[in-house]
């Protein structure tokens, strides 16, 4: 028997996906995975088209720098989400599930290498790639290239680059997340961050408030000259260099550009393997048996069965190593806001109302990472305790109360920690905003907890806390989800839009206060109702949670 | 002629400061059907996963049917079924798709993969349901389907972890009549189980692991006239020791 080679082992990989994509929905209704798939692109086509228009426009301009800084910054930034996107989801892909293809002839690096690839075809690679394709089409359209076929070469070294660093990336959490002290590492390396950020100088954005009275020409020459240098250095902005040298018939500079991004891509995946690797060594069933002491046994403190599931929730959360990351993503996103000196572009565009947007931006934003990402799949990470909670002589409302409960508290929390930080760390934001920003957060909580009952009890699916599994949520949830997102954040946008740049007022938190009490009176409505369907609904919960 | 299936010498591996399988030497003769047993956590699951090069060896050697597992894992993996304690199917594939996956995977081509798939669908009696989720497969369908996918590429040596864990009767039985058949054929059969009566009726050669250690192994006849006792489980409660719970008593229990 032959065995199967790189490309057949990538066309199997790719089939695999599609297969298990068209059938997440009925079989006689392949069509509407179809046109989801499509639908969920479309917003790459509107980006690229715009991009493509906006490139062509800035080859016109006097400062002959701006289309290659327009490439350069995109490609930083779609280097940027395309390797934070897996890290901040901690989403672990095919090849990270080592065990299930241990019994298929196939080395881990092969199979790392071909589910790489076969990720590129994903819907979001569409999105996150449309705006730089669309610029590089728009900036082709004006400028003659001497070597095509290298630019081609060099935009797939360019889209590997990114895909093999994303894997490094995720690794590296991965590895630091299956570590029992991850909680520790976490905030070590969170503190480091915050110290060596402390020592980098402040960008300088007097030139962003001059732009309304003398437009894109008020933004100094040197800024963008030195914005493009900077972007060129760093690896992402090498596709975009060998662009411009393309256009500049200095052929050896651009595939000198190339090949180091092919270099780098396959020193990256050296290193992904070897995480990876490593990831797979640790994770051995047997181990070392770690008891909990008698004294410290959390569950030995609640006076209530309520108590004691609450207790068990928090615990459960406390110990899942996607929590401990995603805790982490408001204030790593703080950080680099601040670096970035993003407050003045807010400033700029929104005046006094700046500090009350970013407030309770990042801190329903926290919210939603936490109090959203579990509460729309509350009994994921049960499991079979799921069927314990069945065969127990308790009322599974409870267990589902005392689930909204901890993800209220956990999102809420986070939200408020969230805002102290922005308070603290930006030394901006007056009481009011503040007061603006908790006001969302509690708008927030209970629509998403309404919704997300809704989706635990109409969409659930097992999560796996090892993280040795591809958990994804149908496509259905995630749109709903993101909807109820969206109208927990509503009110705030709504109160800060009909202020515009004058600053919120104190109506702005009674309005936002009113839609919390309306959000809270629709959970308090809905909640009983959610309870009976999980009643009815119980025994298909728990099939879906204990499948492996 | 080769005459070992598997070969283990001094096999160690360790988690951090947890010593999994320690200093295993273990032989499993061609076409024998060879039970592995042991209590929890003895080291079993562990053993067959260095085998199948799911983890790496920290000391020792590996031989299986003539190769350097540890040198040669893929061209092990070509001649080897496994069918993992944890069963990780693809949900979201008909148990038909997941069996073509499977063989086009060890390079099967298209077609001879399908029509091998067709009879392993009959044979585990899952024909019916073929073009059903596995999400919607009950356990014992699951382990039916787990050893169909590891015979499509027509392994010599196949790999059972625990088949008959958590599954009723007529699933059982099913397993069992495939099993003996394949050790009719000549297949080389490692299983675990905790079923000892099953393996008593099937098994040719037996092994008993504790703690990471093999204790005894051999021919299952030779096993209890050593041990002069007339079954498998004495032999286990033998090398194994079976707590004996004395005096149990609980205080709230009036």
């Amino acid at each position: 028997m032959k065995s199967p080679g790189f490309f057949t082992h990538l066309s199997l990989l790719w089939g695999l996906r599609l297969r298990i994509g068209l059938n997440s929905g009925a079989p006689s209704r392949s069509w509407l995975t179809i046109a989801g798939f499509l639908f969920s692109s479309a917003p790459a086509v509107v980006l690229g088209v715009g991009f493509y228009g906006l490139v062509r426009l800035s080859t016109q301009l006097e400062l002959e720098v701006w289309p290659d800084f327009i490439l350069r910054l995109l490609s930083f930034v779609t280097s940027c989400v395309w390797v934070t996107w897996p890290v901040l989801s901690a989403g672990v892909d095919d090849h990270s599930e080592l065990s299930r293809y241990s019994a298929y002839p196939i080395s881990s690096l092969r199979l790392m290498l071909a589910s790489t690839l076969a990720s590129l075809a994903e819907p979001r690679s569409l999105v996150f790639y449309g705006p730089l394709v669309g610029a590089t089409l728009g900036y082709l359209s004006v400028r003659e290239v001497s070597h095509p076929l290298l630019m081609l070469l060099g935009f797939c070294a360019y889209v590997l680059f990114n895909a093999a660093l994303s894997r490094v990336g995720l690794h590296l959490v991965l590895n630091v997340l299956r570590q029992k002290r991850s909680a520790e590492l976490i905030g070590g390396g969170f503190f480091v961050f915050l110290v060596v950020a402390s020592f980098i100088p402040p960008v300088d954005t007097s030139w962003l408030f001059k732009l309304g009275e003398a437009g894109v020409q008020a933004v100094p020459d040197t800024i963008v000259e030195d914005a493009t240098k900077a972007l060129g250095r760093f690896p992402t902005g090498f596709f975009a260099h060998a662009l411009l040298m393309s256009a500049a018939h200095n052929g050896v500079k651009a595939l000198a550009d190339v090949l180091a991004l092919v270099e780098l891509t396959l020193l990256a995946m050296v290193v992904a393997w070897g995480l990876l690797i490593d990831f797979h060594r640790q994770s051995g069933r047997a181990g070392p048996a770690v008891g909990v002491q008698r004294s410290r046994n959390p569950f030995v403190a609640p006076k209530t069965l309520f108590g004691t599931f609450v207790v068990r929730e928090a615990v459960d959360l406390f110990h899942n190593p996607r929590a401990r990351l995603l805790v982490a993503v408001p204030f790593v996103l703080g950080i680099l806001f601040k670096l970035l000196s993003g407050r003045a572009l807010f400033v700029f565009l929104l005046g006094a109302t700046a500090d009350a947007w970013l407030l309770g931006g990042l801190s329903v934003y926290g919210a939603i990472v936490l109090g959203s990402t579990f509460s729309q799949n509350a009994f994921a990470y049960d499991g079979h305790g799921f069927s314990a909670f069945v065969a127990a002589p308790i009322e599974l409302g409870d267990v589902l109360r005392a689930k909204n409960l901890v993800h209220a508290c956990a999102g809420g929390g986070l939200g408020a920690l969230v805002t102290i930080f922005y308070a603290v760390y930006f030394g901006h934001g007056a009481l009011l905003d503040v007061a603006l920003a908790l006001a969302s957060v509690a708008t927030l909580i209970p629509v998403v907890l309404t919704v997300g009952n809704g989706l635990s009890l109409y969409f659930p699916v097992k999560f796996h806390a090892n993280l040795k599994r591809r958990d994804k949520l149908p496509f259905a949830a995630s749109m709903i989800g993101l909807g109820a997102a969206a109208i927990g954040t509503w009110p705030l946008a709504f109160a800060l839009r009909q202020v515009g740049t004058a600053g919120p007022t104190v109506f702005s938190l009674l309005t936002v206060l009113g839609a919390a009490v309306c959000a809270w009176g629709v959970y308090a409505l809905t909640l009983p109702r959610w309870i009976v369907l999980l009643n009815r609904r119980r025994e298909l919960i728990l099939r879906a949670v204990i499948r492996e | 002629m080769i005459q070992s299936a598997v070969e283990a010498r001094g096999l160690v591996k360790r988690f951090g400061s947890f010593t999994a399988v320690d200093q295993l030497h273990m032989t499993i003769p061609r076409g024998a059907f060879y039970a592995f047993l042991g209590p929890n956590g003895a080291g079993k699951s562990t053993s067959i996963s260095l085998m199948t090069g799911t983890y790496a060896a920290d000391a020792g050697t590996l031989t299986i049917l003539g190769l350097d597992a540890q040198r040669s894992p893929l061209d092990v993996k070509r001649r080897l079924g496994v069918v993992p304690e944890e069963l990780s199917l693809f949900e979201r594939l008909t148990g038909r798709q997941y069996l073509v996956f499977s063989g086009r995977m060890h390079g099967l081509d298209g077609a001879e993969s399908a029509a091998r798939a067709e009879e392993l669908l009959t044979l585990t009696e899952l024909s019916a349901k073929g073009d059903t989720l596995v999400a919607e497969y009950s356990k014992g369908m699951r382990r039916r389907l787990a050893i169909a996918a590891a015979l499509i590429h027509a392994p010599d040596l196949v790999l059972l972890d625990e088949p008959f864990e958590g599954i009723d009767v007529l699933a059982a039985g099913v397993i069992r009549e495939l099993l003996a058949e394949l050790s009719r054929r000549g297949v080389t059969l490692l299983l675990t189980t905790h079923v000892l009566e099953i393996a008593d009726r099937l098994a040719t050669h037996a092994g008993v692991i504790r703690a990471g250690k093999l204790v005894d192994e051999g021919p299952v006849a030779d096993l209890k006239h050593r041990h002069s006792v007339d079954s498998l489980e004495h032999v286990f409660e033998k090398l194994i020791g079976v707590p004996v719970a004395r005096d149990a008593k609980l205080s709230f229990y009036k």
